[in-house]
């Protein structure tokens, strides 16, 4: 980091008021256009306004059911992302390393992979014998496949010096797959991890607008069926907020783990 | 152990053109000497090193270490490269040690012969560092180690000290050529800087390009430790700036 001095403080002061000047702004547009009932072109007197949503969320915050909620879609996220993790390390790693594997088992992956996750949800509502499951193999799939492709592209593009290294120290080809190429790809891992788990999120709302009896997803449409807007807003503020905190606990890690790269801290 | 090199040939294919690395290699090395392979690049020094290392496979001929032909890496060989290609997730004694852990020895005894080998290549301060933490010369020490933690009879280096500044290069010229008396080792080692080459050779084998082949064998009988700006070693740098402006003359293959 760039050492500044008193210029650099003082210039920290100034960015800091700028943006919350800007946030601030934008609460207050939001008030004023519900306050005025602004029809046309968007409807928003329909809204609640920021102060009708922040006297309900704090109701909101003493009820249990919220964290309830909470808990229902952090589980499922967790569950579904944790299993294609390793789930698509393995697989990347195999199509990767094999030809034989890649012509047989990379062609079925490619035709699934362009579908959404949420046109997925008939069908997985037919496969599996509970809601819960169906919501979990949604989360799972928006977490595979990008795992997956990044695994594969860095055990592609792995360092031939290394693997000639490891070769001249007479390692065999579970060793430098074990040694070289799987933390080769750690960093394309993590990328696809991070990927993965936010397009996770949006499979796990959409998933429990439509199917589920808890979630977040199912609070913020359930909400809006009951004509409690207020609770609608706190349900986005929620998912909002959830999904950069998973982030950046996937960042802090990521962090840790790559310690050794130049350009991350180290 | 006495290394044979028999008429070697390497040929690859680049979008349908044969290209000849190797033509027709023919070399004979002893136990402990230390070969510097010369030339400029396209001449196969590398390749030819790369075949010795089992590597690669040459296209004909082959290679005897002790009188087994070479067919892949062996124990009794291991390799420093130019790039280092050490593991960057790794600490620096857990470079040393990827060798012995590679060949199942115990956790435990393996650090310990690690250790030796860091204070061995004088980087004990840097035993946990990272190695993008390193300088250019330091990261060809922990290759080193790495290379000689194994008790190699036979080192092999690719232009080791090709990226290195001039002071550092010197100095690591000088702790290999005491390495190289400590552990009896065989060198084999490829480089293009003709004073290099003589400062460490027994040897220099002077290797021209298209197609790669030996051009000439200079023995070099200076005592070692070897004085870069004694007479000595301007006579034999002479006779080797000779023989590569005789490269643009004709192809004349001779020993002397």
């Amino acid at each position: 980091m760039l050492i500044q001095g008193e210029g650099g403080h003082y210039n920290f002061i100034v960015r800091t008021t700028r943006k919350m000047t800007s946030i601030i702004i934008f609460i207050l547009l939001w008030q004023l256009l519900v306050q005025a009932n602004v029809m046309s072109p968007l409807m928003f007197g329909n809204l609640p306004s920021p102060w009708d949503v922040s006297k309900t969320f704090s109701t909101v915050l003493t009820q249990k059911i919220y964290y309830y909620h909470i808990f229902a879609s952090l589980y499922r996220i967790i569950l579904g992302s944790m299993l294609a993790l390793p789930t698509g390390v393995v697989i990347g790693l195999i199509i990767g390393r094999s030809k034989l594997a890649e012509d047989f088992i990379l062609p079925i992956l490619d035709i699934l992979r362009p579908i959404p996750q949420i046109a997925w949800i008939p069908v997985a509502i037919l496969l599996f014998p509970s809601v819960e499951g169906s919501i979990l193999y949604i989360t799972f799939l928006g977490a595979f496949f990008p795992i997956l492709i990044n695994t594969i592209s860095g055990v592609e593009n792995v360092s031939v010096s290394l693997i000639t290294a490891a070769r001249s120290l007479n390692a065999s080809e579970w060793q430098l797959l074990k040694y070289i190429y799987f933390p080769s790809a750690i960093p394309n891992i993590f990328t696809g991890f991070t990927i993965g788990v936010g397009i996770s999120w949006m499979s796990v709302v959409a998933a429990e607008m439509i199917s589920g009896k808890y979630g977040i997803g199912y609070y913020t449409w359930t909400s809006y069926t009951l004509m409690a807007y207020s609770e609608t807003i706190i349900g986005m503020i929620t998912i909002g907020a959830m999904g950069t905190l998973c982030f950046w606990g996937i960042k802090f890690v990521e962090r840790y783990c790559l310690r050794w790269r130049a350009d991350k801290g180290g | 152990m006495a290394i044979v090199v028999q008429n070697v040939s390497k040929d690859y294919y680049l979008s349908g053109k044969e290209i000849s690395a190797l033509r027709d290699v023919n070399l004979a090395i002893n136990d402990h000497e230390f070969i510097c392979l010369l030339g400029p690049s396209g001449c196969g020094k590398s390749t030819l090193l790369k075949i010795i290392a089992g590597l690669e496979l040459p296209s004909e001929g082959i290679v005897k270490i002790n009188g087994q032909p070479v067919i892949g890496p062996g124990i009794e060989r291991a390799v420093v490269f130019q790039d280092y290609a050490l593991l960057p997730w790794r600490t620096v004694i857990e470079n040393i040690e990827f060798g012995l852990q590679l060949r199942h020895i115990p956790a435990k005894e393996a650090r310990q012969k690690a250790l030796r080998y860091l204070k061995t290549v004088h980087l004990e301060k840097f035993e946990n560092a990272y190695i993008h933490q390193l300088s250019g010369g330091m990261k060809q020490r922990v290759a080193i180690a790495r290379a000689l933690i194994l008790n190699p009879k036979i080192l092999l280096m690719d232009e080791p000290f090709g990226a290195l500044d001039a002071f550092t290069k010197m100095d690591l010229q000088l702790e290999l050529a005491s390495l190289f008396q400590d552990k009896q080792l065989t060198v084999i080692f490829v480089t293009h800087d003709i004073d290099e080459a003589i400062y460490l050779g027994d040897k220099v084998v002077i290797m021209t390009p298209n197609p790669g082949k030996i051009n000439a064998i200079i023995d070099l009988p200076l005592p070692k430790p070897r004085f870069r700006t004694g007479p000595d070693f301007n006579i034999f740098r002479n006779l080797v700036y000779k023989e590569f402006s005789l490269v643009h003359e004709g192809n004349c293959e001779y020993y002397i």
